[in-house]
């Protein structure tokens, strides 16, 4: 078991280097909703068995949460067990090495910016917006792709977007 | 501060018809959704 938290987050990263288990969990973490043991296999095109394994090591690890439900109206004998399913938790990884602590620095800008409001409120406004501009640009130049439908999930209607915390520009992080 | 980077970020990448709005947070989302209109079939 590893001590440090640095050491839990190597150790929780280092799972994904798992072709396999890696894509499972880009999978089940861009679907916005819940994901069956099926579902995934065929994504994946592996077998239901080996899709099981790698799901429930992500769930051992906490990179997914697992939940049952029935997916059918069937109740009673013979309808069978409840689905395992699974979806991306809320598990948040920031591994910087060396260590940075990247978070804890941008809550101090937060609190000092609450602190000199309502100016710097604008002031933050237009420099996100600003920021957003920049990686729309780069992302332009790069020949990416803007956002270009919306994901639909069960009742869910749009894809979510990720804080700007969060890896690439509008992945469903 | 989320919303003005996603509207910046579509703005320059010339995303026509695709807007970001907030929606209340839920587990493992925060609250700024990208909308895109459905597109209708012919």
């Amino acid at each position: 078991m590893p001590g440090t938290d640095l050491e839990s987050q190597i150790a929780v990263i280092s799972l994904l280097d798992e072709p396999i288990r890696r894509g499972l969990y880009l999978y089940v973490a861009e679907r916005r909703c819940e994901v069956g043991r099926d579902e995934a296999a065929r994504a994946l095109r592996i077998s239901r068995a080996l899709a099981a394994f790698h799901l429930d090591k992500l769930v051992q690890q906490g990179l997914l949460d697992a939940s049952y439900r029935r997916l059918t109206a069937r109740r009673g004998p013979g309808a069978g067990r409840p689905a395992k399913l699974y979806h991306r938790s809320t598990r948040q990884l920031d591994l910087t090495l060396p260590e940075r602590r990247y978070e804890l620095a941008g809550r101090v800008f937060a609190r000092a910016l609450t602190a000199v409001a309502p100016a710097a409120r604008g002031a933050l406004q237009r420099a996100a917006r600003a920021e957003g501009r920049r990686l729309g640009a780069d992302a332009m130049n790069a020949g990416t792709t803007p956002p270009a439908s919306t994901v639909r999930c069960g009742s869910g209607i749009a894809r979510s977007t990720p804080s700007p915390t969060s890896a690439g520009p509008w992945c469903a992080g | 501060m989320n919303l003005a980077l996603l509207r910046g970020l579509l703005a320059a990448a010339g995303a026509r018809g695709t807007r970001a709005e907030l929606r209340a947070p839920e587990a493992g989302s925060c609250c700024v959704v990208l909308k895109t209109p459905a597109r209708t079939k012919r």
